[in-house]
């Protein structure tokens, strides 16, 4: 192991533990207790907000804005594919060239999508305004890293991939990248809320 | 014979110009005391849920507000963000350090400032973008924390602030006295006993050991008093045991919206300990939405204990007693087209879906659905505390245009609205938008269904 692995190691340590602190801190937080008897099962309404619940049908944020619906999905794939890179990176493992390629491929419209996502929030005037500097740098961090996982799959040169590794895995804890852990503690809420008040039953066929 | 109500009028709330003029020079003192609140009333799920927030504003096209007007501070998003500003400087070192880049902000009097605008005046806590968040982010809540960290401080805008006092204070936040109350049920038992033409009907109070103490918003005995005949005669035409309160006997919580769990807890442990005192089997709602809200789901929380008896919505009941064959009905009596409005804490935040339409199916000749509905329908515009705060009408009434143009799109001449707060909001848009509808509760319409005996 190099020493840039040892250190990306080391980062990639911090951001676990940095961000289980933060999860932890949160989840300790004084919380009511759900006395009311349940009309339903929060299993039933987890399982929803993983599952149907996630679809683009169920909610207008994706059916109402199928670009930036695709540009999310294209995005998280990306860094979904540079995670993977990593791993198979630090764990010695030699990719063949089809999956290298898939990967980078991955990476690089992950990276375009991160850019657009961006464009976005630099253009609309909402997003202007409840953007702080930290927005556009998790972005940005995130699209430099994808990109730098692109080139390392197509040309073999992962100083960069792991630099930027570096960067990303100390900034993550920092800033909104933090979502990466609260969205399933958020979504899980979301979904016990739902389930326990008998929600989940009627959810097909609210539209019309 | 002493109910136990203090009579004193509440008191009558200050001037609005002096609320804002308060606004504009708040002391240390009370920013203070709103910083501390916040902190304080800050749970596991806030939390979770505004580090969770990615500042995506995907959930802008799903609130009636956003939908009619542009303005950012109308976005969800914008309200989250507000919310979040604070959260971040109370719970991250690194955001206090840096509060430009990560985006941080103490509670200080321009914060307030935007919180009694955005947060009490643009929205109706409805929960639609909750439901149409990529995350699921629980906005209602993260609105409610900062409501109560303005109640602490008493910054509450004074009209709401003014329905919670009043019901704090004298039991209903309609100010109605004892003497009122009874004299209009005796009044409303003789009305009820011509409409089902049986001198036996009873609007029965503080009968012990019936199947459930009902309880109703106080608009019903002010304004509408004939919605408490139409529930007392659904009641009696199905035989069942059933009792009003002589003392509490407001079903609305007012505190769930100025934010203040104390009052909210005061509120509803007069519900709980007037069941208990009455050895009720079930606490019956009638048809409010945040109440339902309020005394089904969050009085457990407020209370920290479980009632120990079965809360329902009378829609449920009603539904319940038609299925069971206990009222007939003949839809013929109401030939024209009908359509449901769903209110958000019944339906969206309270899982009352399907029992209102099995009314409807039975009790109507014809209805047709909005589009969306159920969990999807748009929020009337009147909740939140919106009715109570004229300062925020117009906008009320703007945001109102989303529903409006939903009932009109249906063609219907009626409205179904099991909610009183609903029906005077959608009265009101009803006249704004010259809709030309006529609006009603389910009891009103399942009473006007009930087929009489001879």
């Amino acid at each position: 192991m190099t020493t840039l692995e040892a250190v990306t190691l080391a980062a990639v340590a911090w951001s676990v533990g940095a961000l289980a602190w933060a999860a932890r801190s949160a989840w300790r937080r004084p919380s009511p207790r759900a006395a009311a008897a349940p009309a339903g099962t929060a299993l039933s309404g987890i399982v929803y907000a993983f599952g149907a619940g996630m679809s683009p049908r169920a909610k207008e944020s994706a059916s109402h804005h199928p670009l930036v619906y695709v540009a999310g999905l294209v995005y998280h794939a990306g860094v979904l594919s540079g995670g993977a890179a990593l791993v198979a990176h630090l764990a010695g493992a030699a990719l063949p060239a089809s999956i290298a390629l898939g990967l980078g491929a991955a990476m690089t419209l992950g990276a375009t999508a991160g850019l657009v996502l961006l464009a976005r929030r630099r253009s609309n005037p909402l997003l202007q305004a409840i953007s702080a500097p930290d927005d556009y740098a998790s972005n940005a961090i995130v699209d430099a890293w994808l990109a730098s996982g692109a080139l390392a799959m197509f040309t073999w040169s992962v100083t960069p991939f792991l630099v930027l590794t570096i960067v990303l895995a100390l900034y993550a804890p920092l800033g909104k990248i933090r979502h990466c852990v609260f969205f399933f503690l958020a979504r899980g809420l979301f979904g016990t809320r739902l389930g326990r008040r008998g929600v989940v039953a009627h959810l097909h066929g609210s539209r019309s | 014979m002493s109910t136990g109500i203090p009579l004193t009028p509440a008191p009558a709330p200050p001037a609005p110009d002096a609320y804002r003029r308060r606004l504009a020079s708040l002391e240390p003192e009370t920013v203070a005391r709103a910083r501390a609140a916040f902190a304080a009333l800050l749970t596991r799920d806030h939390a979770v849920h505004l580090d969770a927030c990615v500042h995506c504003g995907l959930c802008t096209t799903s609130c009636h507000y956003a939908l009619v007007d542009e303005d950012p501070r109308n976005s969800p998003a914008y309200k989250v963000h507000l919310v979040a500003e604070a959260f971040r400087q109370e719970s991250s070192a690194w955001a206090r350090m840096f509060p430009g880049w990560t985006g941080a902000r103490p509670v200080d009097a321009e914060l307030i400032g935007e919180w009694v605008d955005v947060l009490f005046g643009r929205c109706s806590m409805c929960g639609r973008c909750t439901a149409n968040c990529v995350v699921g982010i629980d906005v209602p809540a993260l609105v409610r924390a900062a409501r109560g960290a303005l109640a602490a401080a008493g910054l509450v805008p004074p009209e709401l602030q003014s329905t919670v006092d009043a019901a704090v204070n004298t039991g209903n936040n309609m100010s109605i006295t004892h003497d009122d109350w009874i004299g209009t049920i005796e009044w409303l038992e003789d009305e009820l006993r011509a409409e089902v033409g049986d001198d036996t009907a009873r609007l029965p109070l503080d009968e012990c050991d019936a199947d459930f103490l009902y309880v109703l918003n106080p608009r019903e005995p002010k304004f509408y008093p004939l919605s408490i005949v139409a529930a007392g005669a659904i009641f009696h035409r199905a035989g069942v045991r059933w009792t009003l309160a002589r003392d509490y006997f407001d079903v609305t919580n007012y505190g769930l919206f100025s934010g203040s769990p104390e009052a909210a807890a005061t509120i509803a442990r007069r519900l709980v300990d007037t069941t208990r005192r009455l050895r009720a089997k079930q606490l019956v709602l009638g048809e409010c939405g945040h109440g339902f809200a309020a005394n089904r789901w969050l009085a457990p929380e407020w209370l920290g204990e479980e009632p120990g008896f079965e809360v329902r919505s009378v829609v449920d009941v009603v539904a319940d007693l038609i299925r069971d064959g206990r009222i007939e009905l003949d839809p013929s009596r109401i030939p024209n087209l009908v359509t449901l409005h769903d209110p958000c804490n019944l339906v969206r935040n309270g899982g009352v879906i399907a029992p209102q339409r099995e009314i409807l199916a039975r009790a109507v000749t014809q209805w047709v659905e909005m589009a969306p509905h159920g969990y999807q329908n748009y929020c009337c515009g009147g909740g939140g505390g919106q009715l109570s705060m004229t300062r925020f009408a117009r906008r009320r009434l703007e945001a109102g245009r989303i529903k409006a143009d939903q009932i009109r799109a249906t063609g219907a001449r009626i409205v179904a609205a099991p909610c009183h707060n609903c029906v005077d909001q959608l009265s009101e848009i009803g006249k704004e938008y010259a809709l030309g509808i006529e609006v009603k509760t389910m009891c009103e319409l399942v009473a006007d269904a009930l087929v009489r005996r001879p």
